[in-house]
């Protein structure tokens, strides 16, 4: 777990200090202060910078990614890579390179990225010159022109070292690695009602105690759901759908009928458990979310989330979804109230990037004063 | 344009400190205040590391901040001016916060929002009342308990003033909105927003107020 968060250069956190982070962590804020890019952040330093993530991201920011392997020799890593880096930047300093880890390891890693340094990863541009067998030589003199200069990025994390050398094989297959990295932690995206893989996600949990928390929390919207199975109905049709059985009845129903919110919960739980001793960011909590529920899945998610050992970070517009926060935490303990933590971030006039930290006493006070903090 | 936040000492705005503040205000500068200035209500001195955020927030959007809290009074908890001053300039560093500060009444003797309040009443047109409270006042005083202790608070100026709201004749719309704290403050035969008593805090505000 995560105590705290130092995030440099990466899109447009340029750099954020987050001092003290809980086990739920709710980010709130404006429009461009960084809320989905802090997910992110998460994501590529929980996948300790699996290239699958990075491709995932690119992806939804809709950054070209070719649709078929003929289109990748026409790729520009070169120029997709930078847009990881604030303003798109491409510089090979200190400076320049990515953080994201706690803010000790950000402290070592901004003056010295080549460290092997636990809590944290770096990313930066690096220029070199092949030696003998293929190894890579960094360079910082570019007026040696005996052998080429190339160039890629470098990445560190933990005690490992990663290289992305920038043609057009980066991401090539990307889509079919492995998510061997990422697989104990999990990326809800504001998008994502029903994820595709929900069915995979369920199968690592079918028949064991945790299936009691999916039910538990489709619950909170029906309260009749029994049992639920992700069937593959059509033999031609990859995908699984998921069904429930409703005390009572006879026959199953599909969930996709019962609408948004428990599609999402559905998606929020499975991903929740799937995490366990990792992380799990959500993306705009309250989509298709009404307020009225929010407040028991936070209770699920609090309670489960310190049972599974997993750190949560959590996106927001809503004040409903903060409010629900606050409710959920006003029926529970002092120790839970203590495991989660608001943050507000917000842009100065000179700016700079400021994390505003709310616990419990002062989102309650907030909210009682009708003080609006999204 | 930076925003001026005031932070008082009382919980809620439906209160008489609350409704003084934002009619101060307008006497001040006129209803064009509304936009750039906003009153939030701590709830005491002890809470003020709830609010710590919004005076952060209001400092990095590049606005200002200003605390106006009640003296109190010299031997009763910690109050009285410097005492109080002492306290919320600690706080101030505690909690890492930025507000220029202002202490009721006058921001140099002890006293409390009420003390204030006491000046700037029309006594003229309620004399008669003022004199029977007084009566009321020294009459209460001398009841005392067995080993001599006075059994009533006096002088009671919350008592004093909220007692003479809620007997004068009143509208029913008016009455009302007494509870909310609305005492008819923009109202000359109750007070007088020009009296020369408000000088340091309008002086306060106009010079402390974001630009």
């Amino acid at each position: 777990m995560l105590k705290s968060l130092y995030i440099q250069n990466y899109r447009c956190l340029d750099s954020l200090r987050i001092h003290q982070l809980k086990r739920v962590n709710l980010i709130t804020g404006k429009n461009n202060t960084g809320k989905s890019s802090i997910l992110e952040a998460m994501a590529i330093y929980a996948s300790r910078g699996d290239r699958s993530v990075l491709f995932q991201i690119l992806e939804d920011h809709g950054e070209y990614v070719p649709k078929s392997v003929d289109e990748y020799d026409k790729v520009d890593a070169f120029k997709l890579m930078s847009s990881f880096f604030t303003n798109r930047n491409i510089r090979y300093l200190e400076n320049d390179t990515i953080i994201i880890g706690d803010i000790d390891y950000g402290e070592i890693a901004k003056h010295n990225d080549t460290l092997f340094i636990d809590n944290g990863i770096s990313f930066r541009f690096i220029q070199y010159r092949r030696g003998e067998n293929m190894s890579i030589r960094e360079i910082s003199d570019e007026n040696d022109l005996n052998n080429p200069i190339e160039r890629g990025v470098r990445v560190m994390y933990d005690t490992a070292f990663d290289f992305l050398e920038l043609d057009f094989n980066l991401f090539k297959n990307s889509s079919q690695y492995s998510f061997d990295r990422f697989k104990d932690s999990q990326y809800v995206k504001t998008s994502d009602v029903a994820r595709d893989e929900n069915g995979v996600l369920f199968d690592k949990i079918a028949l064991t105690d945790n299936e009691k928390y999916v039910i538990e929390a489709l619950q909170i919207i029906e309260p009749k759901i029994e049992r639920i199975a992700f069937i593959q109905d059509n033999p031609l049709a990859k995908l699984r759908v998921s069904k429930v059985k409703l005390k009572d009845s006879i026959g199953t129903v599909p969930l996709r009928s019962m609408g948004d919110g428990i599609n999402r919960i559905l998606t929020i739980i499975l991903a929740l458990i799937n995490s366990k001793d990792g992380y799990l960011m959500i993306d705009e909590f309250e989509n298709g979310l009404h307020h009225s529920v929010q407040a028991k899945l936070w209770e699920i998610i609090i309670k489960l989330s310190k049972e599974l050992n997993v750190q949560v970070f959590v996106t927001t517009h809503s004040n409903d979804t903060i409010r629900s926060v606050r409710n959920a935490l006003s029926e529970m303990s002092e120790e839970d109230r203590n495991d989660v933590s608001t943050i507000k971030l917000m842009r100065t006039h000179e700016d700079k990037l400021e994390a505003l930290l709310y616990d419990y006493e002062q989102l309650d006070y907030v909210i009682e004063q009708d003080i609006e903090i999204r | 344009m930076s925003k001026t936040r005031i932070f008082i000492e009382t919980g809620n705005k439906k209160t008489p400190e609350h409704n003084f503040i934002h009619y101060l205000l307008r006497t001040i500068f006129g209803d064009s205040f509304t936009t750039d200035v906003e009153i939030i209500n701590v709830g005491g001195k002890d809470n003020l590391k709830n609010a710590a955020n919004q005076f952060a927030e209001n400092t990095n959007e590049g606005g200002k901040n200003l605390l106006i809290f009640d003296s109190d009074f010299t031997g009763i908890d910690n109050g009285g001016y410097e005492a109080r001053k002492k306290f919320l300039e600690a706080k101030r560093l505690e909690l890492k916060i930025e507000f220029e500060m202002f202490l009721f009444p006058n921001n140099k003797d002890d006293g409390e929002f009420e003390t204030l309040l006491d000046k700037i009443v029309n006594k003229d047109l309620h004399q008669g009342y003022f004199n029977c409270f007084e009566a009321y006042e020294n009459c209460i005083k001398s009841h005392t308990d067995d080993n001599g202790v006075q059994k009533y608070n006096t002088p009671n100026l919350k008592g004093k003033l909220h007692t003479l709201m809620t007997s004068v004749k009143l509208s029913k719309e008016e009455r009302d909105v007494l509870g909310s704290g609305q005492w008819l403050f923009d109202n000359k035969d109750y007070w007088d927003l020009d009296h020369v008593e408000l000088d340091p805090l309008k002086e306060f505000i106009r010079n402390n107020m974001a630009k």
